[in-house]
Protein backbone atom coordinates (compact mmCIF):
# COMPACT_ATOMS: atom_id res chain seq x y z
CA UNK A 1 0.00 0.00 0.00
CA UNK A 2 1.21 3.14 -1.03
CA UNK A 3 0.53 6.54 -0.03
CA UNK A 4 0.28 9.66 -2.51
CA UNK A 5 -0.55 13.79 -1.75
CA UNK A 6 -3.30 14.89 -4.29
CA UNK A 7 -2.91 17.99 -2.66
CA UNK A 8 -4.20 19.29 0.54
CA UNK A 9 -7.86 18.05 -0.38
CA UNK A 10 -7.06 14.65 -0.87
CA UNK A 11 -5.32 11.27 -0.46
CA UNK A 12 -4.66 8.80 -3.19
CA UNK A 13 -4.35 5.32 -1.20
CA UNK A 14 -2.65 3.44 -4.16
CA UNK A 15 -2.89 -1.12 -3.67
CA UNK A 16 -0.98 -1.86 -6.61
CA UNK A 17 0.60 -0.50 -10.00
CA UNK A 18 -1.07 -3.43 -12.75
CA UNK A 19 -4.60 -3.52 -13.20
CA UNK A 20 -6.14 -6.63 -12.45
CA UNK A 21 -9.33 -8.18 -11.16
CA UNK A 22 -7.59 -8.81 -7.82
CA UNK A 23 -6.12 -5.84 -7.01
CA UNK A 24 -9.26 -3.82 -8.21
CA UNK A 25 -11.45 -6.27 -5.71
CA UNK A 26 -8.81 -4.95 -2.65
CA UNK A 27 -9.33 -1.61 -3.70
CA UNK A 28 -13.49 -2.10 -3.54
CA UNK A 29 -12.82 -3.66 -0.34
CA UNK A 30 -10.91 -0.84 1.40
CA UNK A 31 -13.14 1.48 -0.03
CA UNK A 32 -16.03 0.12 1.69
CA UNK A 33 -14.05 -0.14 4.84
CA UNK A 34 -13.26 3.58 4.51
CA UNK A 35 -17.29 4.36 3.88
CA UNK A 36 -17.92 2.79 6.71
CA UNK A 37 -15.43 4.05 9.15
CA UNK A 38 -17.03 7.47 8.68
CA UNK A 39 -13.75 9.06 9.30
CA UNK A 40 -14.29 12.55 10.67
CA UNK A 41 -13.64 15.01 7.26
CA UNK A 42 -13.64 12.48 4.71
CA UNK A 43 -16.04 14.06 2.03
CA UNK A 44 -16.29 11.03 0.09
CA UNK A 45 -13.92 8.17 -1.77
CA UNK A 46 -13.64 7.39 -5.28
CA UNK A 47 -12.59 3.87 -6.23
CA UNK A 48 -10.70 3.35 -9.44
CA UNK A 49 -8.65 0.53 -10.80
CA UNK A 50 -5.66 0.07 -8.31
CA UNK A 51 -6.84 2.92 -5.83
CA UNK A 52 -8.75 4.74 -3.66
CA UNK A 53 -8.74 8.66 -3.57
CA UNK A 54 -10.16 9.94 -0.79
CA UNK A 55 -11.60 13.14 -0.60
CA UNK A 56 -11.39 15.48 2.72
CA UNK A 57 -11.93 18.82 4.38
CA UNK A 58 -8.31 19.83 5.71
CA UNK A 59 -10.16 22.23 8.09
CA UNK A 60 -11.31 19.16 9.70
CA UNK A 61 -8.70 16.62 9.52
CA UNK A 62 -5.14 15.59 8.20
CA UNK A 63 -3.12 13.54 5.91
CA UNK A 64 -1.53 12.24 9.30
CA UNK A 65 -4.64 11.27 10.62
CA UNK A 66 -5.97 9.87 7.55
CA UNK A 67 -2.57 8.08 7.25
CA UNK A 68 -3.47 6.13 10.14
CA UNK A 69 -6.85 5.91 10.12
CA UNK A 70 -6.37 3.84 6.66
CA UNK A 71 -3.88 1.91 7.39
CA UNK A 72 -5.97 0.39 10.46
CA UNK A 73 -8.71 -0.39 8.18
CA UNK A 74 -6.84 -1.69 5.83
CA UNK A 75 -5.22 -3.84 8.18
CA UNK A 76 -8.90 -4.76 8.78
CA UNK A 77 -10.78 -5.09 5.68
CA UNK A 78 -11.29 -8.48 3.54
CA UNK A 79 -12.71 -9.09 0.65
CA UNK A 80 -16.35 -7.87 0.27
CA UNK A 81 -18.89 -10.37 -0.60
CA UNK A 82 -19.73 -9.39 -4.32
CA UNK A 83 -22.79 -7.68 -4.57
CA UNK A 84 -24.77 -8.20 -7.09
CA UNK A 85 -22.86 -9.53 -10.40
CA UNK A 86 -24.79 -8.35 -13.40
CA UNK A 87 -23.88 -9.45 -17.33
CA UNK A 88 -24.94 -6.84 -19.87
CA UNK A 89 -25.02 -7.66 -23.99
CA UNK A 90 -24.74 -4.08 -25.35
CA UNK A 91 -25.32 -2.91 -29.04
CA UNK A 92 -22.54 -1.20 -30.64
CA UNK A 93 -21.89 -0.25 -34.00
CA UNK A 94 -18.47 -0.14 -35.44
CA UNK A 95 -19.26 0.91 -38.97
CA UNK A 96 -17.66 4.09 -41.18
CA UNK A 97 -15.85 6.99 -40.12
CA UNK A 98 -18.88 8.61 -37.85
CA UNK A 99 -19.48 5.71 -35.41
CA UNK A 100 -15.73 4.69 -35.74
CA UNK A 101 -13.54 7.04 -36.74
CA UNK A 102 -10.39 5.49 -35.23
CA UNK A 103 -10.79 1.51 -36.40
CA UNK A 104 -8.83 1.20 -38.95
CA UNK A 105 -5.83 3.51 -36.82
CA UNK A 106 -6.21 0.81 -34.14
CA UNK A 107 -6.13 -2.54 -36.84
CA UNK A 108 -3.06 -0.54 -38.62
CA UNK A 109 -1.27 -0.57 -34.65
CA UNK A 110 -2.12 -4.17 -34.31
CA UNK A 111 -1.45 -5.19 -37.45
CA UNK A 112 -4.58 -6.73 -38.30
CA UNK A 113 -7.89 -6.04 -40.40
CA UNK A 114 -10.79 -3.80 -39.10
CA UNK A 115 -12.89 -7.12 -39.11
CA UNK A 116 -10.68 -8.72 -36.45
CA UNK A 117 -10.32 -5.54 -34.04
CA UNK A 118 -14.16 -5.74 -34.29
CA UNK A 119 -14.25 -9.42 -33.75
CA UNK A 120 -11.91 -9.14 -30.52
CA UNK A 121 -14.46 -6.49 -28.97
CA UNK A 122 -17.19 -8.69 -28.91
CA UNK A 123 -15.73 -11.89 -27.90
CA UNK A 124 -14.18 -9.88 -25.16
CA UNK A 125 -16.28 -10.36 -22.01
CA UNK A 126 -14.92 -7.75 -20.06
CA UNK A 127 -15.52 -6.48 -16.34
CA UNK A 128 -16.86 -3.13 -15.23
CA UNK A 129 -13.43 -1.91 -13.21
CA UNK A 130 -14.91 1.37 -12.10
CA UNK A 131 -17.40 4.36 -12.76
CA UNK A 132 -15.56 7.74 -13.74
CA UNK A 133 -14.05 10.68 -15.65
CA UNK A 134 -17.61 11.64 -16.87
CA UNK A 135 -21.29 11.06 -15.06
CA UNK A 136 -21.72 6.60 -15.09
CA UNK A 137 -18.91 6.01 -17.46
CA UNK A 138 -17.79 2.64 -17.06
CA UNK A 139 -14.09 1.76 -17.37
CA UNK A 140 -13.69 -2.30 -18.91
CA UNK A 141 -11.15 -4.64 -19.42
CA UNK A 142 -9.28 -6.84 -20.40
CA UNK A 143 -9.23 -6.63 -24.49
CA UNK A 144 -6.50 -9.42 -26.02
CA UNK A 145 -3.18 -7.89 -25.58
CA UNK A 146 -2.86 -6.88 -29.36
CA UNK A 147 -5.06 -4.18 -28.75
CA UNK A 148 -3.31 -2.70 -26.06
CA UNK A 149 -3.01 0.52 -27.50
CA UNK A 150 -1.40 3.46 -26.12
CA UNK A 151 -3.53 6.46 -25.23
CA UNK A 152 -3.28 9.85 -28.16
CA UNK A 153 -0.68 12.17 -27.02
CA UNK A 154 -3.14 14.78 -26.88
CA UNK A 155 -6.75 14.76 -26.77
CA UNK A 156 -9.40 15.50 -29.33
CA UNK A 157 -12.35 17.67 -28.21
CA UNK A 158 -16.48 16.26 -29.17
CA UNK A 159 -16.24 12.57 -28.92
CA UNK A 160 -19.94 12.06 -28.63
CA UNK A 161 -21.79 10.09 -26.10
CA UNK A 162 -22.04 6.59 -26.63
CA UNK A 163 -18.46 6.44 -28.10
CA UNK A 164 -16.64 2.84 -27.27
CA UNK A 165 -13.16 4.29 -27.28
CA UNK A 166 -9.86 2.14 -26.38
CA UNK A 167 -6.74 2.62 -25.13
CA UNK A 168 -4.33 0.27 -23.05
CA UNK A 169 -6.75 -2.65 -23.45
CA UNK A 170 -9.44 -1.22 -22.08
CA UNK A 171 -12.46 0.19 -23.15
CA UNK A 172 -14.30 2.53 -22.12
CA UNK A 173 -18.38 3.64 -23.05
CA UNK A 174 -18.79 7.63 -23.18
CA UNK A 175 -21.72 8.68 -21.10
CA UNK A 176 -21.67 12.13 -22.45
CA UNK A 177 -19.88 14.31 -25.43
CA UNK A 178 -16.47 14.74 -23.73
CA UNK A 179 -12.84 15.14 -24.98
CA UNK A 180 -10.65 11.67 -25.26
CA UNK A 181 -7.25 10.70 -25.68
CA UNK A 182 -8.86 7.20 -26.30
CA UNK A 183 -9.28 5.44 -29.78
CA UNK A 184 -12.81 5.80 -31.22
CA UNK A 185 -13.78 2.36 -32.16
CA UNK A 186 -17.67 2.07 -32.39
CA UNK A 187 -20.85 3.30 -30.34
CA UNK A 188 -23.72 2.38 -28.34
CA UNK A 189 -27.26 3.91 -28.85
CA UNK A 190 -27.76 2.97 -24.80
CA UNK A 191 -27.43 5.81 -22.54
CA UNK A 192 -25.07 4.59 -19.55
CA UNK A 193 -26.37 8.27 -17.74
CA UNK A 194 -30.17 8.99 -17.64
CA UNK A 195 -31.41 11.40 -15.03
CA UNK A 196 -34.88 10.04 -15.64
CA UNK A 197 -34.09 6.62 -14.95
CA UNK A 198 -34.73 5.86 -11.08
CA UNK A 199 -31.33 4.73 -10.83
CA UNK A 200 -29.21 7.21 -13.73
CA UNK A 201 -26.54 5.20 -13.83
CA UNK A 202 -26.83 1.54 -15.78
CA UNK A 203 -23.70 0.12 -15.45
CA UNK A 204 -21.70 -0.60 -11.42
CA UNK A 205 -18.13 -1.51 -10.36
CA UNK A 206 -18.19 -5.45 -11.24
CA UNK A 207 -20.54 -5.96 -13.78
CA UNK A 208 -19.76 -8.16 -17.12
CA UNK A 209 -20.20 -6.27 -20.27
CA UNK A 210 -20.09 -7.82 -23.84
CA UNK A 211 -20.73 -6.04 -27.10
CA UNK A 212 -23.57 -7.43 -29.87
CA UNK A 213 -22.71 -6.03 -33.42
CA UNK A 214 -25.35 -4.19 -34.99
CA UNK A 215 -25.80 -2.14 -38.10
CA UNK A 216 -26.43 0.97 -38.56
CA UNK A 217 -30.33 0.69 -38.91
CA UNK A 218 -30.77 -1.43 -35.88
CA UNK A 219 -28.44 1.44 -34.36
CA UNK A 220 -31.00 3.77 -35.39
CA UNK A 221 -34.59 2.02 -34.78
CA UNK A 222 -33.05 1.65 -30.88
CA UNK A 223 -32.04 4.72 -30.70
CA UNK A 224 -35.35 5.98 -31.66
CA UNK A 225 -36.90 3.41 -29.39
CA UNK A 226 -35.28 4.93 -26.82
CA UNK A 227 -36.07 8.54 -27.43
CA UNK A 228 -39.76 7.54 -27.65
CA UNK A 229 -39.40 5.76 -24.22
CA UNK A 230 -40.29 2.28 -25.30
CA UNK A 231 -36.60 0.51 -25.28
CA UNK A 232 -36.15 -1.08 -21.96
CA UNK A 233 -32.78 -1.11 -21.60
CA UNK A 234 -33.00 -4.23 -18.98
CA UNK A 235 -33.84 -6.25 -21.66
CA UNK A 236 -30.25 -6.23 -22.48
CA UNK A 237 -29.36 -7.58 -19.14
CA UNK A 238 -28.99 -11.45 -18.67
CA UNK A 239 -28.68 -13.16 -15.35
CA UNK B 1 -47.41 37.10 -6.42
CA UNK B 2 -43.47 35.71 -6.11
CA UNK B 3 -39.98 36.82 -7.04
CA UNK B 4 -38.16 36.19 -9.70
CA UNK B 5 -35.42 37.31 -11.92
CA UNK B 6 -35.94 37.91 -15.78
CA UNK B 7 -32.09 38.20 -17.62
CA UNK B 8 -32.97 40.24 -20.13
CA UNK B 9 -29.40 39.10 -21.39
CA UNK B 10 -27.71 36.76 -20.17
CA UNK B 11 -24.22 37.60 -20.34
CA UNK B 12 -21.95 34.62 -22.54
CA UNK B 13 -21.46 32.41 -19.48
CA UNK B 14 -23.52 32.97 -16.89
CA UNK B 15 -24.55 29.79 -14.72
CA UNK B 16 -26.38 28.82 -11.47
CA UNK B 17 -23.63 27.32 -8.98
CA UNK B 18 -23.43 25.95 -5.61
CA UNK B 19 -19.99 25.33 -3.41
CA UNK B 20 -20.14 21.91 -5.61
CA UNK B 21 -21.74 18.54 -5.84
CA UNK B 22 -20.26 15.93 -3.09
CA UNK B 23 -20.96 12.89 -2.75
CA UNK B 24 -21.65 11.25 -6.10
CA UNK B 25 -17.97 11.20 -7.66
CA UNK B 26 -17.78 7.43 -7.42
CA UNK B 27 -20.96 7.26 -9.79
CA UNK B 28 -18.43 9.28 -12.18
CA UNK B 29 -20.74 13.11 -11.28
CA UNK B 30 -18.49 15.72 -11.16
CA UNK B 31 -18.54 18.22 -8.43
CA UNK B 32 -18.96 21.41 -10.37
CA UNK B 33 -19.30 24.48 -8.18
CA UNK B 34 -18.17 27.92 -8.62
CA UNK B 35 -14.81 28.62 -9.05
CA UNK B 36 -14.38 31.30 -6.59
CA UNK B 37 -15.99 29.92 -3.98
CA UNK B 38 -14.58 32.42 -1.38
CA UNK B 39 -16.67 34.59 -3.67
CA UNK B 40 -19.94 32.91 -3.59
CA UNK B 41 -19.82 32.61 0.33
CA UNK B 42 -19.28 36.46 0.95
CA UNK B 43 -22.00 37.16 -1.66
CA UNK B 44 -24.19 34.85 0.04
CA UNK B 45 -23.12 36.21 3.66
CA UNK B 46 -23.59 39.75 1.96
CA UNK B 47 -27.73 38.66 1.28
CA UNK B 48 -28.56 36.79 4.37
CA UNK B 49 -28.12 33.36 2.74
CA UNK B 50 -26.06 30.12 4.13
CA UNK B 51 -22.85 29.80 3.03
CA UNK B 52 -23.51 27.06 0.60
CA UNK B 53 -26.74 28.48 -1.24
CA UNK B 54 -26.19 28.71 -4.95
CA UNK B 55 -25.73 32.10 -6.60
CA UNK B 56 -25.30 32.75 -9.76
CA UNK B 57 -21.38 32.67 -11.56
CA UNK B 58 -20.67 35.41 -13.99
CA UNK B 59 -18.25 34.96 -16.63
CA UNK B 60 -16.18 37.71 -18.45
CA UNK B 61 -19.41 39.86 -18.84
CA UNK B 62 -22.20 39.77 -16.85
CA UNK B 63 -26.50 39.59 -17.37
CA UNK B 64 -28.68 42.49 -17.47
CA UNK B 65 -31.87 41.69 -14.61
CA UNK B 66 -35.05 42.89 -14.51
CA UNK B 67 -36.69 42.19 -11.27
CA UNK B 68 -40.12 41.15 -11.08
CA UNK B 69 -42.73 40.47 -8.57
CA UNK B 70 -41.94 41.39 -5.16
CA UNK B 71 -38.53 42.92 -3.85
CA UNK B 72 -35.13 41.04 -4.38
CA UNK B 73 -31.95 41.95 -2.40
CA UNK B 74 -28.83 41.36 -4.32
CA UNK B 75 -24.74 41.33 -3.81
CA UNK B 76 -22.25 41.09 -6.55
CA UNK B 77 -18.51 39.89 -5.09
CA UNK B 78 -15.48 38.87 -6.91
CA UNK B 79 -14.81 41.92 -9.55
CA UNK B 80 -14.14 45.63 -9.03
CA UNK B 81 -16.63 46.46 -11.55
CA UNK B 82 -19.90 47.87 -9.85
CA UNK B 83 -23.46 46.62 -10.11
CA UNK B 84 -25.22 48.60 -12.35
CA UNK B 85 -28.84 49.76 -11.64
CA UNK B 86 -30.11 50.88 -15.43
CA UNK B 87 -34.16 51.72 -14.50
CA UNK B 88 -36.02 53.58 -13.74
CA UNK B 89 -33.19 55.74 -12.09
CA UNK B 90 -29.56 54.72 -13.03
CA UNK B 91 -27.04 54.74 -9.82
CA UNK B 92 -23.61 52.29 -8.93
CA UNK B 93 -23.91 50.00 -6.44
CA UNK B 94 -20.27 48.69 -5.56
CA UNK B 95 -19.17 45.25 -5.43
CA UNK B 96 -19.11 43.73 -1.59
CA UNK B 97 -22.72 45.37 -0.97
CA UNK B 98 -25.75 44.01 -0.93
CA UNK B 99 -28.63 46.03 -2.53
CA UNK B 100 -32.48 45.89 -2.38
CA UNK B 101 -34.07 46.06 -5.54
CA UNK B 102 -38.09 47.01 -6.35
CA UNK B 103 -40.24 45.35 -9.12
CA UNK B 104 -39.17 47.13 -12.69
CA UNK B 105 -36.17 47.63 -11.57
CA UNK B 106 -33.15 46.43 -14.12
CA UNK B 107 -29.30 46.31 -13.59
CA UNK B 108 -26.76 45.12 -15.21
CA UNK B 109 -22.97 43.72 -14.55
CA UNK B 110 -20.66 44.91 -17.68
CA UNK B 111 -17.22 43.84 -18.64
CA UNK B 112 -15.45 41.94 -15.98
CA UNK B 113 -11.11 42.92 -16.51
CA UNK B 114 -10.05 42.08 -12.84
CA UNK B 115 -11.07 38.81 -13.52
CA UNK B 116 -12.92 35.77 -15.69
CA UNK B 117 -15.52 35.14 -13.13
CA UNK B 118 -17.50 36.83 -10.36
CA UNK B 119 -20.77 35.82 -8.79
CA UNK B 120 -24.32 37.46 -8.03
CA UNK B 121 -26.02 36.55 -4.86
CA UNK B 122 -29.78 36.71 -4.71
CA UNK B 123 -31.72 36.64 -0.98
CA UNK B 124 -33.47 33.14 -0.48
CA UNK B 125 -31.61 31.44 -3.01
CA UNK B 126 -33.29 29.77 -6.35
CA UNK B 127 -36.64 27.71 -6.84
CA UNK B 128 -34.73 25.21 -9.19
CA UNK B 129 -34.55 21.12 -8.53
CA UNK B 130 -31.57 20.00 -6.70
CA UNK B 131 -29.65 16.98 -8.55
CA UNK B 132 -27.79 14.82 -6.43
CA UNK B 133 -28.42 17.34 -3.81
CA UNK B 134 -27.07 20.36 -5.45
CA UNK B 135 -27.84 23.15 -7.82
CA UNK B 136 -24.68 23.52 -9.22
CA UNK B 137 -24.52 23.45 -12.83
CA UNK B 138 -22.91 21.05 -14.65
CA UNK B 139 -23.12 21.55 -18.42
CA UNK B 140 -20.99 19.31 -20.41
CA UNK B 141 -23.67 16.47 -17.89
CA UNK B 142 -27.02 19.07 -19.00
CA UNK B 143 -27.80 18.93 -15.28
CA UNK B 144 -27.67 21.31 -12.16
CA UNK B 145 -29.03 24.81 -12.35
CA UNK B 146 -31.52 25.82 -14.56
CA UNK B 147 -32.15 22.92 -17.38
CA UNK B 148 -28.30 21.93 -16.61
CA UNK B 149 -27.37 24.24 -19.37
CA UNK B 150 -26.16 28.69 -19.53
CA UNK B 151 -28.53 31.22 -19.03
CA UNK B 152 -30.00 32.41 -22.03
CA UNK B 153 -31.72 35.67 -22.97
CA UNK B 154 -35.36 35.49 -21.91
CA UNK B 155 -34.96 32.88 -18.97
CA UNK B 156 -36.76 33.71 -15.64
CA UNK B 157 -36.21 32.14 -12.40
CA UNK B 158 -38.45 32.30 -9.45
CA UNK B 159 -36.21 33.44 -6.46
CA UNK B 160 -37.02 31.09 -3.05
CA UNK B 161 -37.52 31.87 0.39
CA UNK B 162 -34.41 30.60 1.90
CA UNK B 163 -32.96 33.38 3.27
CA UNK B 164 -31.89 32.20 6.98
CA UNK B 165 -31.19 35.95 8.62
CA UNK B 166 -32.39 39.55 7.30
CA UNK B 167 -30.18 42.18 8.78
CA UNK B 168 -30.55 45.07 5.95
CA UNK B 169 -27.96 45.71 3.39
CA UNK B 170 -24.58 44.81 4.03
CA UNK B 171 -21.28 45.82 2.82
CA UNK B 172 -17.81 43.94 3.22
CA UNK B 173 -15.24 46.07 5.09
CA UNK B 174 -11.46 45.11 3.49
CA UNK B 175 -11.15 42.68 0.75
CA UNK B 176 -10.18 38.47 0.01
CA UNK B 177 -6.76 38.24 -0.99
CA UNK B 178 -7.00 37.34 -4.44
CA UNK B 179 -3.95 38.98 -6.70
CA UNK B 180 -2.08 36.80 -8.92
CA UNK B 181 0.97 38.51 -8.25
CA UNK B 182 2.35 35.69 -6.03
CA UNK B 183 3.02 32.22 -7.36
CA UNK B 184 0.09 30.05 -7.07
CA UNK B 185 1.49 27.11 -4.65
CA UNK B 186 1.10 23.63 -5.12
CA UNK B 187 1.89 20.06 -3.68
CA UNK B 188 3.96 17.57 -5.80
CA UNK B 189 2.36 14.52 -6.95
CA UNK B 190 0.55 12.16 -6.83
CA UNK B 191 2.63 10.93 -9.27
CA UNK B 192 5.52 13.73 -10.02
CA UNK B 193 7.61 10.62 -9.81
CA UNK B 194 6.23 10.26 -13.84
CA UNK B 195 8.26 12.76 -14.56
CA UNK B 196 12.12 13.74 -15.00
CA UNK B 197 13.82 15.74 -12.49
CA UNK B 198 14.35 18.23 -14.82
CA UNK B 199 11.29 18.77 -15.80
CA UNK B 200 9.83 18.92 -12.29
CA UNK B 201 12.59 21.65 -11.85
CA UNK B 202 10.99 23.34 -15.21
CA UNK B 203 7.45 23.04 -13.96
CA UNK B 204 8.08 25.16 -10.86
CA UNK B 205 10.83 27.43 -12.25
CA UNK B 206 9.21 28.81 -15.64
CA UNK B 207 5.96 31.09 -16.46
CA UNK B 208 3.17 29.20 -17.80
CA UNK B 209 0.40 31.22 -19.71
CA UNK B 210 -3.60 30.62 -19.34
CA UNK B 211 -4.63 29.51 -22.81
CA UNK B 212 -7.73 30.94 -24.33
CA UNK B 213 -8.88 27.23 -24.86
CA UNK B 214 -9.17 27.04 -21.07
CA UNK B 215 -13.09 26.54 -19.58
CA UNK B 216 -14.38 25.41 -16.27
CA UNK B 217 -13.09 22.01 -16.70
CA UNK B 218 -9.86 23.00 -16.77
CA UNK B 219 -6.81 25.58 -17.67
CA UNK B 220 -4.76 24.44 -20.55
CA UNK B 221 -1.32 26.14 -20.21
CA UNK B 222 1.14 27.42 -22.84
CA UNK B 223 4.85 26.86 -21.60
CA UNK B 224 7.89 24.47 -21.83
CA UNK B 225 6.70 21.16 -22.56
CA UNK B 226 7.75 18.89 -19.63
CA UNK B 227 9.46 15.71 -20.48
CA UNK B 228 7.80 12.05 -18.92
CA UNK B 229 10.23 9.89 -17.55
CA UNK B 230 7.47 6.74 -17.56
CA UNK B 231 5.36 7.39 -20.13
CA UNK B 232 2.32 9.39 -20.05
CA UNK B 233 -0.54 6.42 -19.22
CA UNK B 234 -1.25 5.68 -15.30
CA UNK B 235 -4.31 3.24 -14.21
CA UNK B 236 -6.82 6.15 -14.14
CA UNK B 237 -6.93 7.17 -10.87
CA UNK B 238 -9.07 9.76 -8.67
CA UNK B 239 -8.68 13.30 -9.29
CA UNK B 240 -8.74 16.79 -6.61
CA UNK B 241 -9.71 19.33 -8.11
CA UNK B 242 -6.29 21.60 -8.90
CA UNK B 243 -4.62 18.20 -10.09
CA UNK B 244 -2.06 19.10 -12.81
CA UNK B 245 -2.11 16.67 -15.53
CA UNK B 246 0.69 16.53 -18.31
CA UNK B 247 -0.57 14.30 -21.51
CA UNK B 248 1.63 13.79 -23.82
CA UNK B 249 2.03 17.00 -25.22
CA UNK B 250 3.82 18.12 -22.10
CA UNK B 251 2.25 20.92 -21.39
CA UNK B 252 0.06 20.96 -17.99
CA UNK B 253 -3.56 20.73 -17.83
CA UNK B 254 -4.73 22.48 -14.36
CA UNK B 255 -8.23 20.51 -13.37
CA UNK B 256 -11.17 23.19 -12.02
CA UNK B 257 -14.91 22.61 -10.72
CA UNK B 258 -16.40 21.10 -13.92
CA UNK B 259 -13.29 18.23 -13.41
CA UNK B 260 -13.66 14.78 -14.80
CA UNK B 261 -13.69 12.26 -11.42
CA UNK B 262 -11.01 10.46 -12.84
CA UNK B 263 -8.39 10.39 -15.65
CA UNK B 264 -5.22 8.27 -16.72
CA UNK B 265 -2.52 11.05 -17.42
CA UNK B 266 -0.03 11.39 -14.88
CA UNK B 267 0.16 14.48 -12.47
CA UNK B 268 2.75 16.10 -11.75
CA UNK B 269 1.58 18.80 -8.62
CA UNK B 270 -2.06 19.56 -7.25
CA UNK B 271 -2.84 23.30 -6.72
CA UNK B 272 -3.44 24.15 -2.93
CA UNK B 273 -7.02 24.23 -2.30
CA UNK B 274 -6.38 28.07 -0.91
CA UNK B 275 -5.35 29.03 -4.01
CA UNK B 276 -8.53 27.63 -5.96
CA UNK B 277 -9.94 30.12 -5.81
CA UNK B 278 -7.50 33.24 -7.31
CA UNK B 279 -6.88 30.72 -9.80
CA UNK B 280 -10.46 30.06 -10.83
CA UNK B 281 -10.55 33.77 -11.40
CA UNK B 282 -7.26 34.00 -13.79
CA UNK B 283 -7.65 35.44 -17.04
CA UNK B 284 -7.03 33.60 -20.44
CA UNK B 285 -3.37 35.39 -21.91
CA UNK B 286 -2.43 35.73 -17.89
CA UNK B 287 1.08 34.25 -16.98
CA UNK B 288 1.31 32.25 -13.66
CA UNK B 289 3.77 31.21 -11.66
CA UNK B 290 4.24 27.78 -9.56
CA UNK B 291 5.97 26.81 -6.17
CA UNK B 292 5.88 23.78 -4.17
CA UNK B 293 5.00 23.56 -0.68
CA UNK B 294 4.54 20.61 1.96
CA UNK B 295 1.24 19.62 2.41
CA UNK B 296 1.06 20.33 5.67
CA UNK B 297 1.90 24.14 4.70
CA UNK B 298 -0.96 23.76 2.29
CA UNK B 299 -3.10 22.77 5.37
CA UNK B 300 -1.74 25.37 7.36
CA UNK B 301 -2.55 27.98 4.62
CA UNK B 302 -5.92 27.05 4.19
CA UNK B 303 -6.76 27.00 8.01
CA UNK B 304 -5.31 30.56 7.80
CA UNK B 305 -7.00 31.99 4.61
CA UNK B 306 -10.74 30.48 6.43
CA UNK B 307 -9.89 32.36 9.50
CA UNK B 308 -9.57 35.58 7.48
CA UNK B 309 -12.92 34.57 5.43
CA UNK B 310 -14.63 33.91 8.68
CA UNK B 311 -13.17 37.50 9.49
CA UNK B 312 -15.02 39.38 6.70
CA UNK B 313 -17.73 37.28 7.08
CA UNK B 314 -18.49 38.62 11.41
CA UNK B 315 -17.53 42.42 9.87
CA UNK B 316 -20.10 43.24 7.47
CA UNK B 317 -21.17 46.44 7.88
CA UNK B 318 -24.78 47.90 7.37
CA UNK B 319 -24.93 50.17 4.89
CA UNK B 320 -25.32 53.07 6.80
CA UNK B 321 -26.19 56.11 4.41
CA UNK B 322 -30.05 56.27 3.32
CA UNK B 323 -30.29 54.73 -0.28
CA UNK B 324 -31.18 58.58 -2.05
CA UNK B 325 -28.10 59.49 -0.22
CA UNK B 326 -26.06 56.66 -1.71
CA UNK B 327 -28.07 56.95 -4.77
CA UNK B 328 -26.86 60.75 -5.18
CA UNK B 329 -23.14 60.37 -4.13
CA UNK B 330 -23.09 57.36 -6.62
CA UNK B 331 -24.61 58.83 -9.20
CA UNK B 332 -22.30 62.11 -8.93
CA UNK B 333 -19.25 59.38 -8.87
CA UNK B 334 -20.43 58.02 -12.05
CA UNK B 335 -20.53 61.58 -13.64
CA UNK B 336 -16.60 61.64 -12.68
CA UNK B 337 -15.88 58.01 -13.76
CA UNK B 338 -18.62 57.48 -16.37
CA UNK B 339 -16.34 56.11 -19.03
CA UNK B 340 -15.26 53.53 -17.11
CA UNK B 341 -18.80 51.66 -17.55
CA UNK B 342 -20.66 53.61 -19.44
Amino acid sequence: MEFRSSGDTALTVQLGTEISPEINAHVVALRAAIDAAKLPGVIETVPTYVSVLVHYDPLLTDQAELLDAIKLLAGLSGETNAAEQRSWLLPVCFDGADFAPDLSHVAQWAGVTSDEVVSDLIDAEQIVYMIGFAPGQPYLGDLPERLAIPRKENPVSGVPRGAVVTATGKTVIYSQQNPTGWHVVGRTPVPLFDLTRPKPVLLAAGDKVRFRRVEEREFSEIAAAIADDSYDVQREASS
Amino acid sequence: MTASICFESSGPMTTVQSLGRFGTQALGIPVAGALDPIALRLANALVGNTEDEAGLELRFMGPRIRIQGEPVRVALVGTSSALEVLEPDPFLVPSGQSVTLQPGQVFRVGLMRDTSCCVLAVAGGFELPAIFGSLSTYVPGGFGGLSGRLIVDGDEIAVAGRAKNDRGDLRLEGEYDSSMDSPIRVVLGPQDDYFTADAVETFLSSPYVISPESNRMGLRLAGVRLEHAKGYNIPSDGIATGAIQVPGTGLPIVLMADRQTTGGYPKIATVISADLPRLGRALPGQEIHFSAVKVDEAVAIRRQQEAAVQDLIKGLKSVSIDASQLQHLLMSENLISGAVWG
